[in-house]
């Protein structure tokens, strides 16, 4: 199928209507609900990363989400005309950190990364792109954890 | 989002339903902090109705848990769905909470010093 496309201001109260257009989609794809949960999770994460990050306050900018609808390989792509960023410069969160230690950021790349099977980060015609693949694991197959690390 | 509070046994259960997330996150710590506030020390937190939850979400459960622990309070999340758990056990909050499977057992957990 071919991809579809949806534009949307990057503000955190766009939120549920990004997740709404990826739950049509998930549904007509015939995607796994709960690996539709993942990526609306994913999606979460890259969305309000880019309302909070990509453009200069007061100037806010669009988001655009573009998905290739497939049960086998679901592709979500996040594209944004903000500042060039790169996730992989992000330090990990310590996990075994204490209640007192634990600090409040760091958590939502990680779980991005763990959510979906392929994620990678990259610059398009000066845009930044992010894309969140899903694969429905097959028997042999279940899952593969450690493909999700980016 | 939305939280419904009850008392048994004097011990405050709030069950809260929907989805805990970037618009919900700051409802959610304004709810629970008001309750502290108030002179609650003992909280379950029963997740049942909640479908979803994100690092906002995270971040709502860590800065309403550790006041009150500081505080000398305890609190309990019981009944989390395994999309939830799931994301508890990945960022490692499964370990770092007080997290059981039925409203009696978190009662009663809440009260072990």
């Amino acid at each position: 199928m071919n991809a579809v496309t949806r534009r949307l201001p990057a503000t955190v109260d766009q939120l549920p209507e990004a997740q709404a257009f990826l739950k049509s989609w998930v549904e007509q794809a015939g995607l796994d609900p709960r690996l539709g949960g993942r990526l609306a999770l994913a999606l979460e994460e890259v969305f309000v990363n880019v309302c909070h990050y990509a453009y200069p306050p007061g100037q806010p900018g669009e988001i655009e989400l573009r998905i290739a609808p497939s049960a086998e390989r679901f592709v979500l792509d996040v594209l944004d005309d903000g500042q060039p960023f790169d996730p992989a410069n992000l330090p990990e969160p310590d996990l075994a950190a204490t209640l007192e230690q634990r600090t409040v950021g760091g958590l939502g790349w990680f779980l991005v990364r763990q959510m979906v099977t392929e994620l990678s980060c990259r610059r398009e015609q000066g845009r930044n792109l992010v894309s969140l693949i899903m694969c429905q694991p097959t028997d042999e197959d279940e899952r593969a954890p450690d493909a999700a690390r980016g | 989002m939305e939280i419904e509070i009850t008392l048994q046994d004097g011990i405050h259960v709030l069950k809260v339903s929907g989805q805990l997330d970037a618009l919900s996150g700051a409802d959610y710590e304004q709810g629970v902090n008001r309750l502290v506030a108030e002179g609650a020390r003992r909280l379950v937190l029963d997740f049942g109705p909640l479908v979803y939850i994100s690092s906002a979400g995270l971040r709502a459960l860590l800065n309403t848990s550790k006041p009150l622990m500081a505080q000398g309070g305890a609190l309990v999340y019981v009944n989390l769905q395994p999309s939830v758990r799931e994301v508890f056990e990945m960022t490692g909050l499964l370990s770092l909470f007080k997290v059981c499977d039925s409203l009696p057992e978190a009662i009663t957990l809440v009260q072990t010093p």
